[in-house]
């Protein structure tokens, strides 16, 4: 561009800026709302797709609540208590025998697989002891057999669960690599432990879904009775299970009773829950972005209706209609440009301040590079009709008018 | 060489058409000094912007120096204002967010000049009109004397052939208005194929040119020598 140009390009805006500061002031606020909405929203919702909090292989819209009894005096499981250090089942009767069962279930195909829920636990995940790991809220699921986990989300690591079997954890836990099995450590904050028991289920093959893990003995422990908390697949029958379960437990004692499934359906409503306030933010977000758009057409629309005189004149002197586009575009890219800046300046403190203490993930750089997208796209568009408003008329006419 | 043949400027509105100007024919040869005078409304300033290229005729030919520019792109429009025309407007036209010498230099940035040159030639532009020593001030701290010598710089400084003003004594009174049609008449005489257009209400403006043209509803009904077309 002519050096020439620019510095007339500049001049003029900001001309235009003392005319109309406050014009300008809360248009660029609107964008700059509009940039840290989206940046947000994509981020979410890119997250809800990722998400390690409650997104579980199998659309889990109900889900059921199996209470297995050791029979009195034994413990199938310890429960987790606050002390570190890891704590294995001791050997007895009935040992493991809803895990065993539970497996064998899942073997036979009868149910898709299950898995134990430590709620709203803040974990730090260090697979290896050297590297620091990261706290966040989450809750894991452990899967049966060996599980290689591989780091990241991408399509590559994807294809690599898909060839060779495992687990793809989301960027959270993507400082890690490695495998977890059954009796490995995972290391939780404060500084406690937990090993994982048992991995049960045997899903593999390409979900793009990642599977998460939870240490095996995240479960309650009240009354010396063992509950195992059993999710199945949506659409699984209580009853057919029930009798499953009793069936599979009386082959290994007789004093053992399975007691009548509930329903359950908060896990599952929580998993929907969390997807859909994701894809609602990303609506909202979308929204905001839409709204501060349309509000930027109509203060553009005006910016250029107020700078006519000065492009009319500008063609008068012999600017040429590729030379005023330049004009328009570079004043909206100029605006654009320092609302995506302030946009993200807010998003980074936002996060920085309030979401990190939360345990809400960072923001993405889907979200980033998303809402750049968004709000390139629609500098275009709004500049290539500002650039016609500006040309379509004849400049003797623009001159006399606006004289 | 300027050339009109049977130009019309017709103006739509949803379902009405106001003629602006036309047909009009004629030719104004280089170096001449043209006065353009009539009522308000009579097409006057319609007529300066078609030989200015800043309207487009609906119909007819517009010849300059034998090459038909009735039906350029508004980009070619642009190249040949840029280097062949310069502008005097009524209102002075200058653009408040630039400094006096930013306002003169417009045209050569469009013309691709180097910062340099275009201060200089800036400069003696600003000189020849008398205000040496302003190019830092803005429009608005001068005085509509200054401003409008201001646009004279401006249309002059890219040496253009053809002069065009519009009514450039109308906001001005009458002894800063005669010093700024001696100015113009000066720099017409510099330069002996320069074109020099003026419309003017002010007769005593007209007297002092080569040639008046009398305008009424869009037509020129006299054509000739002052002294014969004003004694009329």
């Amino acid at each position: 561009m002519n050096p020439g140009i620019a510095i007339d390009i500049w001049a003029g805006f900001r001309g235009q800026l003392r005319r109309d500061f406050w014009g300008v002031a809360l248009l660029w606020l609107g964008l700059s709302v509009a940039t840290a909405a989206l940046t947000f929203g994509f981020s979410m919702a890119e997250s809800s797709y990722k998400c390690i909090v409650g997104l579980l292989p199998g659309d889990l819209d109900r889900l059921y609540c199996v209470t297995a009894f050791e029979r009195p005096g034994t413990l199938a499981l310890e429960a987790m208590g606050p002390a570190p250090g890891c704590l294995s089942p001791a050997p007895g009767d009935g040992e493991y025998f809803a895990l065993s069962m539970l497996s064998d279930m899942v073997d036979r195909k009868e149910m898709d697989g299950f898995f134990f829920v430590a709620r709203g636990k803040t974990v730090e995940v260090m697979l290896d002891g050297a590297d620091s790991g990261r706290e966040l809220n989450a809750e894991l699921v452990v899967y049966h057999g060996y599980a290689p986990v591989y780091a990241g989300d991408t399509a590559q690591v994807l294809a690599k669960v898909s060839e060779k079997g495992g687990v793809a954890v989301n960027w959270a836990l993507s400082c890690h690599g490695g495998g977890v099995g059954t009796d490995d450590m995972v290391r939780v904050s404060p500084g406690s432990t937990f090993s994982i028991m048992a991995m049960v289920g045997s899903r593999t093959g390409y979900d793009p879904r990642p599977r998460v893990m939870i240490p095996a003995r995240a479960f309650p422990y009240e009354t010396g009775a063992s509950e195992v908390t059993v999710y199945i697949s949506g659409g699984a029958s209580v009853h057919r299970l029930t009798a499953s379960l009793s069936e599979a437990a009386a082959k290994v004692s007789n004093s053992v009773s399975v007691q009548a499934a509930r329903g359950e359906d908060a896990y599952g409503r929580q998993i929907k829950q969390a997807r859909t306030s994701s894809l609602i933010t990303a609506g909202v977000a979308a929204v905001i972005a839409a709204v501060a758009y349309a509000n930027a057409g109509i203060f553009t629309t005006l910016w250029v209706s107020e700078r006519l005189r000065g492009l009319a004149l500008r063609r008068a002197v012999g600017a040429t209609p590729g030379t005023i586009a330049i004009y328009v575009m570079s004043d909206l890219t100029i605006i654009a440009l320092s609302s995506l800046v302030a946009g993200y300046v807010a998003v980074w403190a936002i996060w920085a301040l309030w979401f990190r203490t939360n345990g809400v993930p960072m923001v993405t750089w889907i979200g980033l590079v998303g809402t750049s997208l968004v709000m390139l796209l629609g500098t275009v568009i709004l500049g290539a009709v500002q650039c016609r408003l500006a040309n379509k008329t004849e400049p003797a006419l623009l001159l006399r008018r606006t004289v | 060489m300027i050339g009109l043949f049977g130009v019309i400027r017709d103006y739509h509105a949803r379902d009405t058409t106001a003629r602006g100007l036309g047909p009009v024919s004629l030719e104004i040869p280089a170096g001449q000094a043209v006065a353009v005078v009539g009522a308000s409304g009579a097409g006057k300033s319609t007529l300066l912007s078609t030989i200015g290229l800043l309207d487009s005729p609906t119909s007819g030919v517009y010849r300059l120096d034998g090459i038909d520019v009735s039906g350029l792109s508004e980009k070619r429009r642009s190249v040949i204002r840029r280097d062949r025309m310069g502008f005097v407007f009524q209102r002075y036209n200058l653009l408040d967010e630039l400094t006096v010498s930013q306002n003169v230099e417009l045209p050569l940035i469009y013309q691709g000049c180097s910062s340099s040159r275009r201060r200089e030639a800036a400069r003696l532009a600003l000189d020849k009109v008398g205000l040496s020593g302003k190019g830092r001030l803005r429009a608005w701290q001068l005085s509509g004397g200054e401003q409008q010598r201001v646009a004279i710089a401006r249309a002059v400084v890219g040496k253009p052939q053809i002069m065009l003003c519009d009514e450039p004594t109308g906001n001005l009174d009458s002894s800063t208005g005669q010093l700024i049609i001696k100015l113009l008449l000066d720099i017409h005489g510099e330069s002996p194929n320069r074109i020099l257009v003026v419309v003017t209400h002010n007769v005593g403006v007209a007297r002092q040119l080569d040639r008046v043209l009398v305008m009424r509803d869009g037509l020129v009904m006299q054509d000739g020598i002052p002294q014969e077309v004003l004694a009329q």
